[in-house]
């Protein structure tokens, strides 16, 4: 009844008010294809006029940025971390672990996607820089590395950048970074202190100390120089950081509302009295080393 | 002997054996943390000042492992910090 008069209306006020939908819009012979396909399978009511959701076309060239690729995929490192972890709770440091992959899942604010439209974007463009830091996060999810001494751990680095430099996912570069670990053969099973593998090989799939008494013993070179949420630390700061279980985010919250000093050797020490925590970066802003309490001598 | 004696016999020791090229600063500055400890377990009241002098050798040796090409280079301001804490050691 209610659109009858709606009909007698319209007509009364002249054609003019028609609210005809008018000529379907073009649309690709994909999306014809699908929209006439749900049509003949029921899947959309009588009268449709839209288009149908369809899944995006492999054989179509994927114009999405990098970042916007890393970006979309960011929650399978996600994924993959929280699996490792599961694998490994009793023996890593999973703080640790985790942290890690920070660069490249952080940015994962939505992972459901139950926000559409109001995610934040990745801004700049990744640089080479970027990439090896992703890259070597990713590859310290993979238990087996340093196969083969320096080369192997080279050589599933290089594995995992070239996914990553040539637009793939996450969850591809790290199954590639696997697949070269696992190819160096039975020798990349020995444990992660083994001491015939170069320290600067070893994976971050070691124990990570704690506070106080549970402070664990870190030989000097047993990591190497990163960055990490855009921050470089050398080798030593990663040690001192893994022995004393102190976590990037701490020690940006101390360089961040910190107290600084100027010191030796052209450093700075920023001491975080909240968490009794001193950094110490030097002229470039890199972190050095890092201890719990005031190092600053004031 | 008093225990607190005891402390700078050992560092002044410590250090003899780091000057002799027997250990190396690292080892130093991980055994002169321990006296640190124990001082700031004992609630001492130098145990603040302890751990200032103690992070400016921690703070040479991670300059000198970043880049060991320099450590030769800054080893009178090392041996300069080392001082510094043994004359702070009761």
């Amino acid at each position: 009844m209610f659109a009858r008069l709606l009909d007698c209306h319209q007509w009364a006020d002249g054609p003019s008010l028609v609210t005809s939908p008018g000529p379907k819009p073009t649309v690709s012979p994909r999306q014809q294809a699908a929209n006439q396909l749900a049509e003949a399978h029921g899947d959309v009511p009588a009268g449709f006029t839209g288009n149908v959701p369809i899944p995006p076309d492999p054989n179509e060239p994927d114009d999405r940025s990098f970042p916007q690729k890393v970006w979309d995929t960011a929650w399978g490192v996600g994924e993959s971390a929280v699996d490792t972890t599961v694998d490994s709770v009793g023996t890593l440091g999973d703080a640790w672990r985790n942290f890690l992959v920070v660069p490249v899942h952080d940015a994962a604010v939505d992972p459901f996607g139950f926000n559409r439209g109001q995610r934040a974007q990745p801004s700049p463009e990744h640089s080479p820089a970027e990439i090896a830091a992703a890259a070597a996060n990713i590859v310290s999810l993979i238990p087996i590395v340093g196969t083969g001494g320096r080369v192997g751990g080279a050589a599933v680095q290089e594995a995992v950048e070239a996914v990553l430099r040539r637009g793939g996912t996450a969850a591809d570069a790290e199954a590639a970074g696997r697949r070269a670990a696992a190819t160096a053969g039975e020798a990349g099973n020995r444990a992660p202190s083994d001491p015939t593998i170069p320290v600067g090989d070893r994976p971050a799939s070691t124990p990570v100390g704690g506070r106080g008494d549970r402070e664990i013993n870190v030989k000097p070179g047993t990591n190497r120089p990163g960055i990490v949420n855009g921050r470089e630390y050398t080798g030593h700061a990663f040690d001192r950081m893994q022995e004393r279980g102190i976590l990037p985010s701490l020690v940006e919250q101390a360089i961040r509302e910190g107290l600084a000093t100027p010191s030796r050797g052209n450093t700075t020490v920023i001491y975080d009295s909240i968490n009794n925590l001193s950094v110490i970066i030097n002229e470039t802003g890199r972190v050095v080393t890092t201890s719990f309490g005031n190092l600053s001598g004031k | 002997m008093t225990d607190q004696s005891i402390y700078r016999l050992e560092a002044e020791q410590v250090n003899r054996d780091y000057c002799d090229g027997k250990i190396s600063l690292h080892a130093l500055v991980e055994i002169f943390e321990r006296y640190v400890r124990e001082r700031e377990s004992e609630r001492a009241s130098d145990s603040e000042t302890l751990r200032g002098a103690w992070g400016q050798i921690e703070i040479m040796n991670a300059i000198n492992q970043d880049d060991p090409s320099n450590s030769s280079k800054n080893e009178s301001k090392v041996r300069e910090v080392i001082q510094e804490f043994l004359d702070l050691l009761p």
